[in-house]
């Protein structure tokens, strides 16, 4: 009777565990991360009773949970990939919708355009250069706009992932007490299945901040990150997060690490790479676009005019740097002293104006990138005459015109390109029939006779750097320090690379003969050379507008003797720079004197009645400019330029233009109605800028702006992919681990009928009992 | 497939799919509501690439057509201006022929003169018009007028001092419009050949080139008469009022009683006593006089050599003695900058000379030396002040031409731009619609849209209430 009764009492304590175990479940249907619970009985071992193995009911086993461990690694691995995702596409939204669709810049830009194009209409309209100068404003400011909130935006994240750093260290303190209780318990009791569940959860939100490798052992749970261990059995270690410089890249500690860790996913790596790459990626094609737009704006720019015309002092933008430390600002090179563009070689063509006389002269300063110092170009500059250039101690540029004059770096054509009247002038002139250096020597001599007689000049020893190869200036200097050659009443000039004497007079009573001498030779000159002015001179004045797209030299050399206008035939000849031969024209009979010959693409001369000699070597040559500034100096120091600054932050509108529309340099030469140098700006719109690849400007921004676009489309894209693969993995966990509570309520109308079952036993045994009781 | 479906995931289930379907019908009314297919880039970055490429080419075209605009009124404006100048221009012509006709008098010449000079000054200040604050005719130049008047010798003159620049507008990628004319182009454009001299003293030109815009007038003025007559006969008052220069021989002939000066008309000896017989006047076949006193005409027949001399000036200040032995003496004046070469051998008579650079006189110089000679303020002969005429005749024909070919420049011009301005707009018009297809959202696609989601929100909403409602607990009461 009584192993009946023991029988009986185990099934309902079997059946009432049961029960419970249903009610937990049932409880539980709905918590998150709950995996449901089965009791597992077994029969209890048979004893040896009256020579027969008797069974001896069941009893209790183990709460089980039923989980699938490989796939909670799997959903593990899962949650980080969207996790990621998610915060990716979280902020790359951001970062678009400050970008604005990109309807900010791209429309301020047109403005800008637009701005200009009315303005070449009326190039000295106060209201449309205001017009210009605020639409120049409001697209630098724009851009400047764009960076600093995509600063502050940098700055936003990373506080996200500060705050998201803290919330993995509370979930890892979380999962390494688990991992303590769970041994506790376990230690003395079954499996700790509620915890277990509890474990897995913090695990899984873990997961989805950062990509963690999660290993189950017998001893816990260990998470690592990066390769190193986040959270331990017995330990757990603190994530930090340091960014570096302001905004750019964050990197994370764990402990005491020096090193740090690599997180590629989870939702703190998805917002690491949007502001390690996405980011600094954005910054730097809008610095880009605007370092291309300031250096193709102020290239036009920095050769033009403003309405005041000619500059009386100009001060650089922007500042030498002390590239090697010694403190001397004037001996670095120009291409190494931290300008913010390069300076390569090539040449600078400075224009002086007397604003009077408004004569003009036009003055070509090489600069080689190699060699060229900054106190070399200054001293260049000072050479002009009335211009004096120098450093101030802030590290600027600062270039000023004497009283009375005015400087630009303009393209206007030298009207009065034969000042010293070399070609066909009133003045006697006699010029070296090519150009320099010349087979003089020192102590070669030149004998000449002025109104005075004879003379002879001797050129000393010293005078000539190199014998046989003398200068023109060298030359020229010996000449006009002998006394007896200006007492004469005659002066010599180096033009060009020619040496030219003539007399100060003009006239036909001025004149004076070569006589002889061993320099004779050298300069291509003839003993017996009688040289005499003129009273009309030819006077060539040029006009028109040089249609070349090079920079170059025109020398026209009479080729006869004759008078403009009558002789037969007076021949002219065009060579440029390199000496080759462009054209030949006749001024003789058939020329009216004072008619435009071409001399150049777009360029004409007119001669007036006069004499033009072969014999004396009559020339002039003048500079074709196309392009005043090759060498790209201007934009590197910031002189006349449109913008200041040297990326999307420093983005400005040069604050002279600013206050002074005035200096808003539309014109290419004087003529205040002149917009040439505004048509070349806008041709900005449509030119491909090696800054930017060959594209446009417009097309620059646009692919930072759609390029941002696709990212966020193909990340948006790999979301809902890998979203879809957790879901099916979380569908697949519910079907291993999730409660159905029909089938909870199944069990539990079966632990019911085995409760009442077993209840029922007992009664039945109950009563056989009492039946042997009444027996006795 | 599920094979064992719980509550949780089939709640899971119904709230991704309701989430979906809601999603799809947000998006949708997100498109009708603002209109646009593409709200940001992400929705469609190639579609996003071209639209923005698009509204450059728009904005593009805009500030083109802003340009053409402003051309037009510059150009349509000049054109005017210079039509009613070609409409002055033939008035000064009509009023020349007139002129030219020698049986008016000298008053008449005056008022006619007063009305050219009146078109002169209509036309200087046409010429000198602005559009806004530009000057139309003047190039590039600002800062006065690009006409302006000055005096040089006693004669007004006008001299251009704008530039030979042109206004142009950007009204495409790489074209240009040009919206001006330089002003010295229509009213002074230099087309010399070559100088004429008209034939009053018998002054010509040199041997070497001549250099020099508008006109120049010569003036030869007789300094004293040097002769040795015979027969008694003496000059009058030293010669001061003869305007013979040059050698002359005088021919008295007592046979027929008549005195002749070169070829000139034989004229009757005056007899003693008759009224001119102290100041009898002779002149040669040019028309240069000589006066010489009769009263003590002792008879005979003679010839006898009579020398006028002279002096030229250009300017009318300084004068150069003449020994009309010249082939090519040069005059230099000093104000104007013209170079003359003459020849003074065949000059007979001491007077005003025309000199032309011949396709280099500019309009308003032009209508000044027309009023000039037709009031005769160099107080030379009818003859002379009609073969002057001639030649302002020729010149005048030439500028009208100019100017007239200018107004045909500027409306052809106009014309044209009005054209690209068409292209412009259709061409935008295009671009637009190209813009609305790609960026715009097809209301009939998205209302569509709109209701298919809808529709399945409402099915999918009614089916998982059916589902959620299924369970055991219904049947264990």
């Amino acid at each position: 009777m009584s192993l009946a009764s023991s029988i009986g009492l185990k099934s309902l304590l079997a059946a009432q565990a049961g029960l419970e175990s249903v009610g937990h479940n049932l409880a539980n249907a709905n918590t998150p991360g709950y995996s449901r619970q089965t009791l597992y009985n077994s029969t209890s071992a048979p004893i040896r009773m009256g020579g027969l193995l008797r069974g001896t009911g069941l009893q209790l086993g183990v709460v089980q949970r039923t989980v699938d461990t490989l796939l909670h690694a799997r959903i593990a691995r899962q949650v980080a990939a969207v996790g990621r995702s998610e915060a990716k596409v979280g902020a790359l939204s951001e970062v678009e919708a400050m970008l604005g669709s990109g309807g900010g810049v791209p429309k301020l830009l047109q403005s800008f355009f637009s701005g200009i194009s009315s303005l070449t209409s009326a190039p000295d309209d106060s209201v449309l250069r205001g017009g210009v100068v605020q639409g120049t404003d409001d697209l630098a400011s724009g851009l400047r706009e764009v960076v600093s909130r995509l600063d502050s935006l940098a700055q936003d994240t990373l506080g996200n992932m500060s705050s998201m750093v803290d919330q993995v260290n509370v979930l890892a303190d979380e999962v390494g007490e688990l991992n303590r209780r769970i041994r506790e318990l376990e230690f003395s009791s079954g499996p700790a299945n509620d915890l277990r569940d509890q474990r897995d959860q913090a695990v899984l939100e873990l997961a989805r901040l950062v990509d963690a490798q999660v290993i189950e052992q017998a001893d816990g749970v260990r998470v690592l990150v990066g390769g190193h261990q986040l959270v331990g059995p017995n330990s757990v270690a603190e994530l930090s997060v340091v960014s570096s410089a302001g905004q750019g890249t964050a990197q994370f500690f764990l402990g005491n690490t020096s090193s740090p860790v690599k997180i590629a996913g989870g939702a703190l790596g998805g917002l690491n790479a949007v502001l390690s790459a996405t980011m600094p990626d954005l910054q730097g094609k809008l610095d880009s676009f605007a370092r291309a737009l300031i250096l193709e704006a102020n290239r036009v720019h920095s050769s033009g005019v403003g309405s005041r015309g000619p500059f009386q002092q100009l001060v650089a933008s922007n500042a030498v740097a002390d590239s090697d430390g010694d403190g001397n600002l004037g001996e670095e090179l120009l291409s190494k002293s931290g300008l913010p563009f390069d300076v390569v070689d090539g040449e600078l063509y400075v224009t002086v104006t007397h604003a009077q006389s408004g004569q003009a002269q036009r003055s070509r300063i090489a600069i080689d990138a190699g060699s060229t110092t900054v106190d070399g170009f200054l001293q260049s500059l000072n050479e002009l005459g009335p211009i004096s250039a120098k450093l101030d101690s802030t590290g600027h540029v600062r270039i000023a015109a004497s009283a009375g004059y005015g400087f630009d770096f303009g393209l206007g054509l030298d009207p009065n390109p034969d000042p010293a009247g070399s070609f066909g002038g009133g003045h006697a002139s006699l010029a070296s029939s090519a150009n320099g250096p010349f087979g003089v020597s020192a102590g070669d001599s030149l004998q000449l006779s002025g109104p005075l007689g004879p003379f002879t000049v001797t050129f000393p020893a010293g005078s000539i750097a190199q014998n046989g190869q003398a200068q023109a200036q060298e030359l020229a200097a010996v000449l006009n320090a002998d006394a007896q050659f200006s007492a004469n009443g005659l002066t010599a000039l180096a033009l060009g690379d020619r040496l030219v004497v003539q007399t100060v007079g003009t006239g036909a009573s001025n004149a004076f003969t070569v006589v002889g001498g061993s320099a004779l030779t050298g300069l291509g000159w003839t003993a017996g050379t009688a040289v005499a002015g003129s009273n009309t001179a030819v006077d060539v004045v040029m006009g028109g507008r040089y249609l070349g797209t090079a920079n170059g030299k025109l020398v026209l050399e009479a080729a006869s003797d004759g008078v403009v206008g009558s002789s037969p035939s007076l021949l002219v000849r065009v060579f440029d720079e390199t000496g080759a031969q462009l054209s030949e024209f006749d001024l003789g009979a058939n020329y009216v004197p004072g008619t435009a010959v071409e001399v150049a693409p777009g360029v004409w001369a007119k001669f007036g009645v006069g004499t033009l000699s072969a014999t004396h070597g009559d020339f002039f040559s003048t500079d074709l400019v196309a392009d005043s500034d090759t060498t790209d100096v201007l934009v590197a120091l910031g002189l006349n330029g449109l913008f200041v600054g040297q990326d999307a932050a420093s983005i400005a509108i040069n604050k002279d233009i600013a206050a002074t529309p005035d200096l808003l340099a539309a014109a290419l030469s004087s003529g205040g109605g002149d917009a040439q140098n505004l048509l070349q700006l806008l041709a900005l719109d449509s030119a491909g800028l090696e800054e930017l690849g060959g594209a446009t400007l417009g097309e620059g921004y646009a692919d930072a702006v759609n390029g941002l676009g696709l990212e966020l489309q193909g990340e948006g894209a790999t979301w809902d992919a890998e979203q879809f693969v957790l879901d099916g993995l979380e569908a697949r966990r519910d079907e291993v681990s999730g409660v159905n509570v029909d089938e909870e309520l199944v069990r539990m109308i079966e632990h019911e009928q085995a409760f009442a079952a077993a209840a029922q036993f007992l009664r039945v045994v109950n009563d056989l009992s009492s039946e042997l009781m009444n027996i006795l | 497939m599920n094979l064992r479906p719980t509550q949780s995931a089939i709640f899971s289930q119904i709230q991704r799919d309701l989430a979906f379907n809601l999603r799809k019908l947000v998006r949708a009314q997100e498109q009708v509501a603002s209109g646009k297919r593409i709200q940001r880039p992400s929705d469609d970055p190639i579609g996003s690439s071209k639209a923005m490429s698009l509204q450059r080419q728009i904005s593009a075209s805009d500030r083109y057509l802003g340009a053409v605009a402003d051309g037009r009124v510059l150009l349509d404006t000049g054109a005017g201006i210079l039509q009613e100048g070609t409409g002055l221009l033939a008035d000064a012509r009509a009023i020349l022929v007139q002129g030219l006709n020698g049986t008016l008098n000298a008053q008449d010449r005056t008022l006619l003169a007063d009305e050219v000079r009146l078109i002169r000054d209509r036309l200087l200040d046409i010429a000198n018009s602005k559009s806004s604050s530009q000057f139309l005719f003047g190039g590039t130049h600002l800062e006065s007028n690009p006409f302006q008047e000055s005096t040089i010798s006693g004669k007004s003159k006008v001299t251009y001092v704008g530039n030979d620049q042109v206004k142009s507008l950007q009204i495409g990628q790489s074209s240009t419009l040009a919206v001006t004319v330089a002003g010295d182009q229509i009213f002074a454009r230099d087309e010399r050949s070559g100088t004429s001299f008209t034939t009053s003293t018998g002054i010509q030109s040199g041997v070497s080139a001549n250099e020099g815009t508008g006109f120049e007038t010569l003036t030869l003025r007789h300094d004293a008469t040097v002769a040795t007559l015979s027969g008694g006969l003496s000059l009058v008052n030293g010669g001061v009022q003869d305007s013979i220069l040059g050698t002359h021989t005088l021919t008295v002939d007592a046979v027929a009683g008549t005195v002749r000066l070169g070829s000139g008309p034989a004229l009757a000896i005056p007899s003693p006593g008759s009224a001119n017989v102290a100041d009898f006047v002779i002149a040669d076949e040019h028309g240069a006089q000589l006066h010489l006193d009769f009263s003590g005409f002792t008879g005979g027949s003679f010839s006898d050599s009579v020398v006028g001399a002279g002096s030229i000036s250009i300017d009318g200040t300084n004068f150069v003695a003449l020994s009309f032995a010249e082939t090519d003496l040069q005059l230099v004046h000093a104000q104007s900058g013209s170079v003359l070469h003459v020849d003074t051998t065949q000059v007979h008579s001491a007077g005003s000379e025309l000199v032309t650079f011949q396709g280099a006189v500019n309009v308003f110089d032009v209508l000044e030396g027309i009023a000039g000679d037709l009031s005769n303020t160099d107080g030379i002969a009818l003859e002379d002040a009609l073969e002057r005429l001639g030649v302002w005749m020729g010149e005048l024909d030439r500028n009208s031409a100019n100017v007239l070919s200018g107004a045909t420049q500027l409306g052809s011009r106009s014309a044209g731009a009005t054209a690209t301005a068409e292209r412009l707009a259709d061409s935008q018009t295009w671009m637009q619609a190209t813009l609305s297809g790609v960026e715009d959202a097809d209301y009939a696609d998205v209302v569509l849209q709109m209701t298919r989601a809808e529709q399945t929100l409402q099915l999918t909403q009614a089916t998982s209430v059916r589902l959620m409602q299924n369970s055991l607990l219904e049947f264990l009461r």
